[in-house]
C-alpha cells in the first residue's frame, strides 16, 4: 500500500487538469479520462513497491505512462494554460482529491497503527515500569534517574507531535521537529538495543502465550521512529524545508550517551563477576582492585543482597555469582561489611520505591550470623541498668531492648552482635511473652540452637536465643517480630569486672553493637541508670548525678552520639589495702569459696613485639596513632611492623632498640606504597608476626584492625601455629579500630591465646596506653580469681557474680581441656552464656519439654534493683489497697 | 522526411489504435491496466496510457464499448471493459475495411 504525499497529489491533479481540454477535444469524457490515468498512475506506483509517492515518483510514472502530461499543453488546449476555461470542481476537497476508499483506509489504518505502537504502546509501558517496576527487579531499571525517566517520555511525544502536524498538513512540522525525532530515535535505539537479550523469549512468549509485547517496545518505538524519520525527511524535501544534515549524529550521540551511562554499572557487574568466578587469583585481585577504582557502589551493594542485572546471563547461559560470595568482594572493596550500610532499594527513583530487602526472605533467620540490614525493623527502646560494686570490683548491667516491625506483611528475626563489657558474661536472658517476663533456660549451645530453631523458625512463635560469637561477644536473636508495628521486648544481664585503669582507678564499660540487622534511629535516646556505692570520679558529659544520691548517674543519650559506644564511668579504687573480696559458691558440690583479688602487673621488659596494622580503609587513621605512639614511647626492645596490604608487607624492624626508630621506616613506607584501601585479608600478616614473635618465650602480636566481617583466605595454618605453640607465653591482643564483626576471632583456636584489648577513650589515647604496657613502659593491675573449698575463715559476703566471673574462667579452661560435658554443667549451674552454653527462651512450658530444657528460677537470676514500673505497681496497689480498706469500714 | 513521416505515423497509428483495442476486448473483457500492458507490448503501436484512456472514453461514449466496476482483492475496484453488440459489428466491418485497403494498398504500385 503506498501513501501519497500532499505535493504528489496535488501535482498530479494540476497536470491532469491542464490536459482537461485535451482529453475533451479528443473526444472523451475528461473526468472519467482523468480519473483512469488517477487510478491508473496509482497502481503503477504499488506495482513498483512505492511505500511513500512523492512527486518526484509522480513525475517519474507520468513519463512513462504519458510524457505529453509533463507537457502544457497547447494555447486553446487548457483551461488551466489559458485561462480561458475554468476547471471544473474537484470530486471532493478543493485542491486534494480524495483517496479512493480503501486506499483512504489503508492510510488511515497506518496512521492508527503507528500511534498505537509509536504513542500508546510507549507510553503505557511507561507507565507500567513506573508503577510496577517490572523491568527494575528483574532485568535492568529502564528509569534509574529523571532525565531517564524525561528522555523515555520524548518518544512518545515526539511521535505525537509528528502524526499530529501530519494530520493537519503534511510537512508542516517545526524546525525543531527532526532534532527532537532524532533524538526520541536515538533513546528508543539505546533501549532497544540494550532489551536485546530478552527479544528472543519475548517473541516466543509472544507467539504462544501472547505475552511478551513490553519487553519488545523500545524496538517496537524505533522502527516507528524510523518510519516517521523517512516520510518527515521525504516530505520536508518535497516542501522544499531544509532538513538538517546532522540530525542523525544527535541520534546516535543519545545512544552513545545512553551506553556510557550504563557503562559503570555495566563493567561493576562483569568486575563483581570476575572478582569472585575469575580462573585466577591474579584475575580476581584484579578485578577488586579495578572495582575499588570505579565500581559502582549500588550495584555492588544490590549484588550483595542478590540483585544484579542478570539480562545478559540469560543470554550467555551464566551463573550469577552468589551473594554470599559478594560480600567477601564488597569488603575488599570499601573495607566494610555490606550491612553496615543502609539495603539499597528496589530502584532508584519513582514511585514504589522499597528497601529492597522487602522482597526477600530473610535467608539468615535462625543462623549464626548477623546478616543484612531487614527493612522496617527497628530498635523502639533502649534502657541500660547498672549496678557496681568499686571494692569487689564487679559491674552488673542489664540492657532491655524493645524491637519494632513497620514491614507491612513479613515477621522478622532481630539480630545484633553484642560487645560485653572487658571480661564479661551474659548472666541473665529475659523475653516480655504477653507482658509477662520469662526467664531463659541455659544448656549446651547445640541444644539452646536447635530448640530456637525450632521454636522460631518452625512454629514461629516467641524465642529468643543468646549465644557467643568470639571473645567477650554474644549474638542475640529473637523472632517473630510481628508485622505492622508488632514488638518483643528482651533483656541481656551482663556480669562484668570493673577496668583496671592506671593504679587507681576502675572503670564501669557498656556494652554496645558491633553489628545489627536493624535499624537504630539517631534520634533514639539510650536511658542509662548507674548506682555505684561510691560517688564516680568524675561524671561524662551527658550524665548527671542525682542530687540526693550523687553515687546514683542518670543519662538520656541519643544514638547519634554514641555509635562507637558509651562512655565508661570512672570510679577510685582505694589501693590500700589491695581491694579483695570472697563469695560463697553454694550451687556446685562441695560447696566452695571465691576470692577476687586486684593485682600489680609490673612493668617488664616484652619478648618480641609485632605490630600487624590492617591496611584497608580503616588503618589509615591508626597508622598517624601508631606512629605517634611509637614516637613518644621510651620502650626498647625487638619491634616488627607489619602491614596486611594485599599481602603481607614487613614494613618496620628494630632489634633491640628504641620502639621510635620504627617511626623513619613507616614513612618511608606510606611514601614509597600508600596502602590503606578497601578491605584486607589479616591472615597472612597474623601468620608472619605469629612465626616471628613465638621465637621469644613472652612474644606479643598487637593486631590493629577494622571490622573483620568476612575471611579472606584460610585461617588453618595461622590456627595451627597458635594451637602447637606449646608452653610458650604468647598472646595475640585484639585491637579494634571501631566496632565491628571479626569473623578471625571466633576461631575457637584462636581463643587460648587471645585478649581483647578494652576500647575506653579515643583511638590515640588508647593505642598509647596499650604501646606502653605492652612495651614494658607501664606497669598495670588486673582481676585475679581462685575458689578454694576450705572456709576462709573471713567475710564471705561479696556478690555472686565473683562466684560468676569465677564460673567463666573455669567453663574456658575446662573448654581448654576438652572437658565440655563438665563445662555445660558449669554453665548450667551458674546461668552463663560461654562459648559451650547458650540461653534460650521459649513461651511456653511444653516448648521447653520438647526441648528438654528447663528454664532458670526467676529467684535465681541476677537483678540490678527493681524496675520503675515495678515501683510504680507496687505503690498503685497500695493505694488501691488503703482506698479499698476505707471503702468497707 | 522525418517530420512528415512522423505526423503520417500519428494518423496512421490512431486509427489502427482504436482497431486494436476493440480486437483485444473482442477476445475478453479486460481492465484499463491488463489492456494497456497489453497493447504496450505491440510492436509499432507506440500506445501509451495517456493514448488509451482518453480513446477509450471515446469508444464507450460511441456506444462501443461498455464498462464495469469489480472489486479487487489487491487494490482499488477496477474498471473492465468490454465490447457491445454495437462494438463487435463496428468491428466486423473495421477488421473487412482494413483488410480491404491493406489489400488495396499492397497492390497499388509495387512493394519497395
Amino acid at each position: 500500500m503506498s501513501s501519497w504525499t500532499t505535493p504528489a497529489r496535488e501535482f498530479l491533479e494540476e497536470r491532469l487538469r491542464a490536459h482537461r481540454r485535451r482529453f475533451e477535444a479528443d473526444g472523451a469524457e475528461a473526468d472519467e479520462v482523468m480519473s483512469d490515468l488517477r487510478e491508473h498512475v496509482m497502481q503503477e506506483a504499488a506495482a513498483q513497491g512505492l511505500t511513500v509517492v512523492t512527486e518526484v515518483d509522480v513525475r517519474r510514472l507520468l513519463a512513462r505512462v504519458d510524457p505529453m502530461l509533463l507537457e502544457e499543453p497547447a494555447v486553446g488546449e487548457s483551461g488551466d494554460g489559458t485561462g480561458a476555461i475554468a476547471d471544473p470542481a474537484p470530486p471532493t476537497l478543493p485542491g486534494v482529491p480524495p483517496d479512493p476508499p480503501r486506499s483512504r483506509l489503508r492510510r488511515i489504518s497506518v496512521e492508527v497503527l503507528l500511534g498505537l505502537f509509536g504513542v500508546l504502546l510507549p507510553l503505557g509501558t511507561i507507565g507500567l515500569e513506573w508503577t510496577q517496576r517490572l523491568s527494575a527487579l528483574e532485568l535492568i531499571d529502564p528509569i534509574p534517574t529523571p532525565v531517564h525517566g524525561i528522555l523515555l517520555l520524548l518518544v512518545p511525544a515526539v511521535y505525537a507531535l509528528g502524526l499530529w502536524f501530519r494530520s493537519r498538513r503534511p510537512g508542516s512540522a517545526p524546525g525543531l521537529y527532526p532534532w527532537l525525532l532524532a533524538m526520541a530515535l536515538g533513546v528508543s535505539g539505546a533501549y532497544a538495543a540494550a532489551f536485546a537479550p530478552t527479544y528472543p523469549f519475548a517473541l516466543l512468549g509472544l507467539l504462544f502465550f501472547g505475552l511478551g509485547l513490553i519487553p519488545l517496545t523500545p524496538l517496537i518505538a524505533w522502527i516507528v521512529g524510523w518510519i516517521l524519520w523517512r516520510r518527515a525527511r521525504i516530505e520536508a524535501r518535497e516542501n522544499g524545508h531544509p532538513w538538517p544534515r546532522w540530525a542523525w549524529v544527535l541520534s546516535w550521540g543519545v545512544v552513545a550517551a545512553l551506553g556510557l551511562a550504563a557503562l559503570p554499572g555495566f563493567l561493576t557487574e562483569e568486575l563483581i563477576r570476575t572478582a569472585v568466578h575469575g580462573d585466577s587469583q591474579g584475575e580476581r585481585f584484579q578485578a577488586v582492585q579495578r572495582l575499588r577504582g570505579w565500581g559502582n557502589p549500588d550495584v555492588l551493594l544490590r549484588a550483595c543482597y542478590g540483585r544484579r542485572v542478570a539480562i545478559w546471563d540469560n543470554l550467555l547461559n551464566r551463573c550469577p555469582p552468589e551473594a554470599e560470595a559478594v560480600h567477601q568482594v564488597y569488603f575488599q572493596v570499601t573495607g566494610q561489611p555490606f550491612n553496615a550500610v543502609r539495603p539499597p532499594l528496589n530502584h532508584q527513583w519513582g514511585v514504589g520505591r522499597q528497601v529492597l530487602s522487602d522482597f526477600e526472605w530473610d535467608r539468615s533467620l535462625g543462623g549464626e550470623t548477623v546478616a543484612g540490614q531487614v527493612s522496617g525493623l527497628s530498635l523502639r527502646s533502649s534502657r541500660l541498668d547498672g549496678q557496681v560494686s568499686v571494692p569487689d570490683g564487679w559491674e552488673y548491667v542489664e540492657w532491655t531492648l524493645e524491637f519494632q516491625n513497620d514491614n507491612d506483611s513479613r515477621q522478622r528475626e532481630a539480630r545484633a552482635e553484642i560487645q560485653l563489657p572487658s571480661g564479661g558474661v551474659v548472666s541473665r536472658v529475659t523475653l516480655w511473652v504477653h507482658g509477662e517476663e520469662r526467664e531463659a533456660a541455659f544448656a549446651g549451645r547445640g541444644e539452646t540452637r536447635a530448640a530456637y530453631q525450632q521454636v522460631a523458625v518452625a512454629q514461629r512463635r516467641d524465642p529468643i536465643l543468646v549465644t557467643t560469637s568470639g571473645p567477650d561477644r554474644v549474638l542475640m536473636q529473637c523472632f517473630p517480630i510481628e508485622p505492622r508495628g508488632g514488638t518483643m521486648k528482651v533483656r541481656l544481664g551482663i556480669t562484668a569486672l570493673l577496668l583496671p585503669i592506671g593504679t587507681g582507678e576502675l572503670q564501669c564499660t557498656w556494652p554496645r553493637f558491633t553489628e545489627r540487622n536493624f535499624r537504630i534511629d539517631p534520634a533514639l535516646e539510650h536511658h542509662l541508670w548507674l548506682e555505684g556505692g561510691q560517688a564516680p570520679a568524675r561524671v561524662p558529659s551527658g550524665w548527671r548525678a542525682e542530687a540526693s544520691k550523687p553515687e546514683v548517674l542518670r543519662s538520656g543519650l541519643k544514638q547519634s552520639r554514641v555509635s562507637d559506644g558509651f562512655d565508661p564511668i570512672p570510679f577510685v579504687v582505694d589501693s590500700s589495702p589491695r581491694p579483695s573480696a570472697w563469695a560463697v559458691d553454694d550451687r556446685s558440690t562441695p560447696t566452695g569459696w571465691v576470692r577476687q583479688t586486684l593485682v600489680d602487673l609490673p612493668a617488664s621488659p616484652p619478648g618480641r613485639l609485632a605490630i600487624v596494622v590492617d591496611g584497608g580503609v580503616d588503618g589509615r587513621e591508626a597508622w598517624e596513632a601508631i606512629r605517634k605512639g611509637l614516637g613518644a614511647s621510651t620502650a626498647r626492645g625487638d619491634l616488627r611492623i607489619y602491614v596486611a596490604s594485599d599481602g603481607v608487607h614487613r614494613v618496620a624492624e628494630v632489634l633491640e632498640g628504641p620502639f621510635r626508630a620504627a617511626t623513619n621506616q613507616m614513612d618511608r613506607f606510606v611514601w614509597n606504597s600508600p596502602p590503606f584501601v578497601g578491605g584486607q585479608d589479616p591472615i597472612p600478616a597474623l601468620e608472619a608476626a605469629w612465626d616471628w614473635v613465638t621465637g621469644s618465650p613472652e612474644g606479643q602480636v598487637l593486631w590493629i584492625h577494622g571490622p573483620v566481617p568476612v575471611l579472606l583466605g584460610d585461617t588453618a595454618a595461622w590456627l595451627q601455629s597458635m594451637d602447637r605453640v606449646g608452653d610458650r607465653r604468647v598472646t595475640m591482643v585484639d585491637f579494634e579500630i571501631r566496632p565491628g564483626p571479626n569473623l578471625v576471632t571466633k576461631a575457637p583456636g584462636a581463643r587460648p591465646h587471645l585478649r581483647v584489648w578494652p576500647r575506653i577513650d579515643g583511638l590515640e589515647a588508647d593505642l598509647t596506653r596499650c604501646l606502653d604496657q605492652l612495651g614494658g613502659v607501664q606497669g598495670g593491675r588486673e582481676w585475679r580469681r581462685e575458689r578454694v573449698v576450705v572456709a576462709p575463715g573471713v567475710e564471705t559476703r561479696g556478690s555472686r557474680h565473683l562466684v560468676r566471673l569465677w564460673a567463666r574462667d573455669h567453663i574456658l579452661d575446662l573448654t581448654g581441656q576438652r572437658r565440655v560435658g563438665e563445662a555445660v554443667e558449669w554453665a548450667g549451674l551458674w546461668q552463663l552464656v560461654t562459648p559451650v552454653s547458650g540461653a534460650v527462651v521459649l513461651e511456653t512450658r511444653a516448648q521447653y519439654a520438647a526441648a528438654g530444657l528447663k528454664p532458670v528460677d526467676p529467684l535465681t537470676t541476677p537483678q540490678v534493683v527493681p524496675e520503675p514500673q515495678s515501683w510504680l505497681l507496687l505503690a498503685a496497689g497500695l493505694v488501691l489497697l488503703v482506698w479499698g480498706r476505707r471503702r468497707w469500714t | 522526411m522525418t517530420d512528415f513521416f512522423d505526423n503520417w505515423v500519428v494518423q496512421v497509428r490512431k486509427g489502427v489504435i482504436e482497431l486494436c483495442i476493440l480486437r483485444t476486448l473482442a477476445v475478453r473483457e479486460r481492465y484499463g491496466y491488463e489492456l494497456v500492458k497489453e497493447l504496450s507490448e505491440v510492436p509499432g503501436l507506440g500506445l501509451t496510457e495517456g493514448t488509451l484512456y482518453p480513446l477509450l472514453s471515446r469508444l464507450r461514449v460511441a456506444g462501443l464499448v461498455s464498462t464495469r466496476l469489480e472489486e479487487s482483492a489487491s487494490g482499488p475496484a477496477r474498471k473492465y471493459y468490454a465490447l457491445t453488440p454495437e462494438g463487435r459489428r463496428t468491428l466486423k466491418t473495421m477488421n473487412a475495411y482494413i483488410e480491404t485497403m491493406h489489400d488495396s494498398a499492397q497492390k497499388v504500385g509495387g512493394a519497395e
